[in-house]
């Protein structure tokens, strides 16, 4: 295996294989979501519109 | 986000939780003879809160993907076939970078360029010489693509919805078609983890 800018580079016979792995997981540790369960999917497919402003405020500084 | 609320939070760990659970997934590149890049557009029209529209294309040289990009727009387009048209419009101008870049590196001729899209009036329309009223605001985008097109270095052609994989940059997927779209798009498990 092979690391070019973060992406992990992976090589057999007539094929290339990246990937993010490291990162992922480093993404995760900042946030301490490691444990979280895993999804399958990145939205709930029964997702509806929603008025966002009728939800409670969230504090900016927890991901920025 | 100038006002993040608790819904916008939940959506945004949803997205951790997906990454998490597709840590072992990666992008599979196989070798191919003839270097042919495929293109594919698709937009959601207004499917925002605010109407907007979301679209998205994905470019591959034969197996993996190699150039996708989706966004909100940023003004409202009155149509949907309007609003293809105008990704149409950015994915040509990915293709045409997209093709110096692989004229220059192998110093090869290349076959025409197909964009799927699954509008067919977005089509006739990179087609048709015919101008109509309603199209006089986005004219330049109709020259430009029209331009390419009779140029014969890309082309829009349909395809099904079902087999429209950009669909996956511009809207929320059941499960069966959102695995196969990304298997489709090179996104597979790893045989090394």
């Amino acid at each position: 295996m092979h690391y070019f800018l973060g992406l992990e580079v992976w090589k057999q016979k007539g094929e290339i294989f990246l990937g993010q792995g490291s990162y992922a997981i480093e993404s995760l540790r900042r946030f301490r979501m490691e444990d979280f369960r895993p999804m399958a999917m990145p939205m709930i497919t029964n997702w509806k519109k929603i008025d966002a402003s009728e939800y409670k405020d969230v504090d900016p500084t927890l991901y920025r | 986000m100038a006002e993040p609320k608790k819904a916008h939070w939940e959506v945004a760990k949803h997205v951790l939780k997906y990454l998490h659970g597709t840590i072992d997934y990666e992008l599979l590149y196989t070798r191919s003879r003839d270097i042919r890049l495929n293109g594919f557009t698709d937009a959601d029209w207004a499917s925002s809160v605010d109407r907007k529209s979301t679209s998205g294309y994905y470019f591959n040289i034969g197996s993996g993907m190699t150039s996708w990009c989706n966004r909100k727009h940023k003004s409202i387009a009155l149509s949907s076939s309007k609003v293809e048209y105008m990704v149409a419009k950015t994915a040509f101008c990915e293709a045409i970078w997209l093709r110096r870049l692989l004229v220059n590196l192998f110093r090869r001729n290349m076959e025409a360029t197909m964009i799927m899209c699954d509008n067919q009036s977005c089509i006739k329309l990179s087609e048709n010489p015919v101008f109509h009223d309603r199209l006089k605001h986005i004219n330049i985008q109709c020259h430009f693509v029209r331009d390419y097109v009779q140029r014969g270095a890309v082309q829009l052609s349909y395809t099904p919805t079902g087999e429209q994989v950009a669909d996956i940059l511009t809207k929320v997927l059941g499960r069966t078609k959102f695995d196969y779209f990304r298997e489709k798009m090179g996104m597979v498990k790893s045989l090394f983890k």
